[in-house]
């Protein structure tokens, strides 16, 4: 018999889906509201039961899924480190749709509501799977239940855009899980698993022998690239501006800010559980995942500062964001890898405070998003408008906010590898100044003075979000020192 | 002009969507010569992004085949029984002990419904989540849809195909049923039962005549069906998860192998399956072809 | 040439995918996209499928009191799962494909990303 805490993930899982499940006949938007809110109260708490129970016994536990041991059957697996992703992202789910809940209700037709809702629990099943699992080809199912339910998500509002925006994203991550799917295939014709741990044997086993070198090679590459196609790393990101672009908040927010950490922790999984850094770096894929977050990071600030609409220079922003992410994996050290699960913490907190304020913001400018018009908002919503300032300099890197924390953490793990040390600095340096360059003018912007500012009624969901998302965002600016003891920990049991 | 050949050679039709898409272009609405401008310009920067963009996919393309077909080489010769790292403990158990353990013939019934049955699950939840896309696409707008009929009113009902239906429509059904029910025996199960149902239901549909408002199935009723039965297997698979585990010795007895009423929870869940796949099938017809 | 005749089902299902692969990048009708990922899809299931095979194997239902070889049935149970998997995204991405010309009147996507650039000016 094992202690309860233990089926605690499985159960989240389960519980998941069976919510979405039963929303579909739930048709008050109001109750599905409160449904989803409810799941994702009981989820945060069981993670954090989790967490708590690892960081306890010090090492992770599996769960075998039914009676089948392992690798005949299939389990999942939990440690610190998916304790602390499970914690976190149902927070993050929970803010960001309270930010944008008035939104969500203006948006989305009142009869679609509580589909919207079922994808969104549909999500969080995702989330948790990909942080669970232990096997490849659950993983892969996964990926699937997110390609629906995120492109659902990205439709809530019906417009032309919204289904182009939506179709480019199915066929990007289409061809991803195809992708991902091929390496799979070639993995388990020279492995002959899929689970795991023995996958890591097994190849480990090849690697000392010498055979099967180049499927091995070959199909990691294709599995990253898949999961690439699906985080929007740098080549591979044609399908997130659009998408973020022209959905309502809270989906900008939740697609921007967990959707595609989702996949880059099945990147981490990926990296460190089926192969090893050691392999990575021998075959040359730490090197170029270094080199396309470095791009990215600089691309997407670039791209951030051409836009003239408020969503899409946060689009263009977590594109640079992302490239941050991989430039921690790419640093090909523990240390790296866990600035990179910290800068996913980082940024999954304040973009989604970003995106809900400019939500919040573009309230009082009849919902458009232009700069131009959303002069002087900062004055009709005070409130909103602290929140996208302190989430702009978060993102700039000012300390005490949680974008220092990501940035200090990311610059102390570059000094560990020596050939790539003055490399990340300088490129940390000029994204946080490119930063600096496209976000003050916008703050500067919402607080000048305007005539044109409609008054609007307040909004208790959105105050409470933002002075959540505001806590958060300082616990991760103060208590990185803890924090990434935490994660370095998770990851020395993952 | 490497590109426009190898377009050709892909699609013969390229020059009457090019004609139809100028038409489109130029007739869309007047506006003053600045913006025609800006426009062909825009045509112009279109034009030799794609052409960047179809060299550059062709060249990753034929990198990719080559890539592809030399990693193949290296892999296990196709059907290999020696030096074939597929052949391990694993198949052995699934070989040896299914059919033992879980009491179904068909090993891969055994495989999808009892060893990975979170990853069919999941499965189930995909088939799902489409159909509810599909609804919220299609069903769902601002204002509560209609479903119309395909054709106008009133006309007449095809004969023929109304009569061979109706003299097929039971043998398919029972061939469905005969698959749903025989999965863990057979092969089939409830995926290609359930498709060969809704196939079935979408002739009934057609041959009833297109010129009906109501269908044989409304969306409503699908749904409604497809989560009491995913909730069933839900709650199924959640209590053997959670004994399996947590090593009590829940599950139903498995009887003979081969036997209609063998194989545990396989034979209610591919049930369950069934009519969830069924149910997808339907919607989507159902949608596509009435909604307005 | 002998290793290519023996792999030749990995062979094809290579050459299938990228035909899929281009099919998906570079048609600009929606509908040949939707089929060029699915035929992307059917090549990895024939990928997959392919590797479960042993030689003078039978499809893995029991055959009581019979001592024969069964082919592995977990590639099976895989694309089993796979291709329930790419019906949904297809069933989804038509559903899209339906939407998209009831409101452009066309399924060329470069007529409808210009038209949806016009409806936005």
């Amino acid at each position: 018999m094992l202690p309860l805490v233990c089926n605690l993930p499985m159960i989240c899982l389960l519980l998941s889906m069976t919510v979405g499940i039963l929303t579909a006949l739930v048709r008050n938007g109001r109750r599905a509201f409160f449904l989803t809110a409810a799941l994702l109260v009981a989820v945060t708490a069981a993670s954090a039961a989790v967490l708590v129970y690892t960081w306890n016994t010090g090492e992770s536990f599996t769960y075998t899924l039914g009676l089948y041991p392992t690798p005949v059957g299939i389990e999942l697996r939990a440690g610190v480190l998916e304790g602390l992703l499970a914690t976190c992202f149902p927070v993050v789910m929970l803010l960001s749709i309270l930010g944008g809940y008035r939104d969500i209700c203006q948006d989305v037709p009142a009869g679609k509501q509580s589909y919207y809702f079922l994808m969104l629990d549909l999500l969080l099943a995702t989330l948790l799977g990909l942080i669970y699992t232990n096997d490849l080809f659950t993983a892969f199912v996964f990926l699937e239940v997110s390609t629906i339910a995120g492109s659902c998500i990205i439709l809530s509002r019906e417009t032309g855009e919204t289904i182009l925006a939506s179709i480019r994203y199915i066929i990007f991550s289409t061809l991803g899980s195809g992708v991902f799917l091929l390496g799979l295939a070639i993995l388990y014709q020279c492995t002959g698993h899929l689970h795991m741990d023995t996958l890591h044997t097994m190849i480990q086993l090849h690697q000392r022998r010498g055979e099967y070198l180049l499927p091995l090679m070959m199909s990691f590459g294709l599995l990253l690239a898949g999961l690439a196609f699906r985080s929007a790393l740098f080549p591979f990101h044609g399908w997130l501006p659009g998408s973020r672009g022209s959905s309502t908040t809270a989906s900008s927010a939740l697609l921007s800010s967990l959707f595609l950490k989702g996949f880059a922790v099945m990147t981490l999984k990926v990296i460190l559980r089926v192969f090893s850094l050691e392999s990575a770096a021998e075959y040359r894929i730490t090197d170029m995942l270094f080199l396309l977050g470095l791009v990215g990071m600089v691309f997407g600030s670039v791209r951030a500062l051409m836009q003239k609409d408020a969503k899409r220079m946060a689009a263009y922003s977590t594109v640079a964001q992302m490239g941050y992410v991989y430039l921690g994996i790419g640093l090909g050290s523990a240390v790296g890898i866990a600035a990179a699960v910290y800068h996913i913490l980082v940024h999954a907190f304040t973009k989604a405070m970003l995106f809900t304020s400019i939500g919040a913001l573009s309230g009082t400018a009849h919902h458009s998003k232009r700069w131009a018009d959303l002069r002087g908002s900062g004055r009709a919503r005070p409130l909103a408008g602290a929140a996208f300032t302190l989430a702009a300099l978060s993102l700039c890197g000012v300390p005490v906010l949680a974008g220092f924390g990501g940035k200090y953490v990311l610059s102390a793990a570059a000094f560990g590898v020596p050939g790539r040390t003055a490399v990340t600095l300088a490129v940390l340096v000029v994204s946080a100044l490119l930063n600096a360059l496209y976000f003050l003018p916008a703050v500067i912007n919402i607080w000048s003075p305007s005539e044109r500012v409609e008054t609007v009624p307040r909004d208790g969901c959105y105050g409470v979000s933002a002075l959540c998302f505001l806590g958060c965002n300082l616990v991760l600016g103060v208590g990185f020192v803890p924090l990434t003891r935490l994660i370095e920990t998770g990851i020395s049991m993952f | 002009m490497a590109d426009f050949s190898l377009r050709k050679w892909l699609d013969g039709e390229q020059r009457l969507l090019d004609g139809e898409r100028s038409a489109v272009l130029d007739t869309a609405r007047p506006k003053p010569p600045q913006a025609v401008r800006r426009r062909q310009r825009h045509r112009g920067y279109l034009r030799r992004w794609r052409r960047f963009y179809a060299v550059l996919a062709v060249v990753t393309c034929l990198m990719l085949i080559v890539a592809l077909a030399v990693t193949v080489l290296y892999l296990p010769r196709y059907g290999a029984v020696e030096d074939n790292p597929t052949l391990n403990g694993v198949v052995e158990y699934y070989l040896r002990r299914s059919a033992e353990e879980t009491g179904a013939a068909n090993f891969v019934a055994a495989v999808v419904f009892a060893y990975r049955a979170m990853d069919t699950f999941g499965e189930a939840v995909v088939i799902f989540a489409a159909t509810a896309a599909v609804i919220y696409l299609l069903y769902i707008t601002d204002r509560p849809v209609q479903l119309r009929p395909a054709r106008a009113p009133k006309s007449p009902r095809n004969q023929i195909l109304w009569q061979t239906v109706r003299l097929l429509f039971p043998y398919i059904a029972m061939y469905a049923l005969y698959m749903i029910c025989n999965g863990h025996t057979s092969p089939g199960g409830g995926f290609a039962g359930g498709a060969i149902l809704g196939g079935g239901l979408i002739l009934w549909d057609v041959a009833l005549g297109e010129d009906r408002r109501e269908t044989i199935l409304s969306p409503e009723r699908a749904v409604r069906a497809m989560v009491v039965c995913l909730g069933l297997y839900a709650v199924l698979k959640g209590v053997s998860f959670f004994a399996g585990a947590n090593g009590m010795d829940w599950h139903l007895p498995t009887g003979a192998p081969g036997h209609i009423l063998s194989g545990g929870l396989i034979l209610p869940l591919n049930i369950c399956v069934g009519v969830i796949t069924a149910g997808c099938v339907i919607t989507a017809y159902v949608l596509f072809t009435r909604a307005e | 040439m002998e290793a290519l005749l023996s792999m030749r089902y990995e062979i094809t299902s290579v050459v299938l995918f990228s035909i899929g692969f281009m099919t998906l990048l570079l048609h600009p009708n929606l509908i040949k996209k939707i089929i060029g990922l699915n035929i992307m899809d059917t090549a990895v299931y024939l990928f997959l499928a392919a590797s479960g095979y042993i030689d003078g194997g039978y499809a893995p239902v029991l055959r009581p009191g019979e001592d024969v070889v069964y082919i592995n049935p977990l590639p099976s149970s895989l694309v089993l799962t796979g291709i329930v998997v790419s019906m949904s995204v297809t069933a989804l991405l038509l559903a899209l494909a339906l939407r998209l010309y009831r409101k452009y009147n066309s399924l060329d996507l470069d007529v409808i990303v210009l038209l949806a650039k016009q409806g936005k000016e």
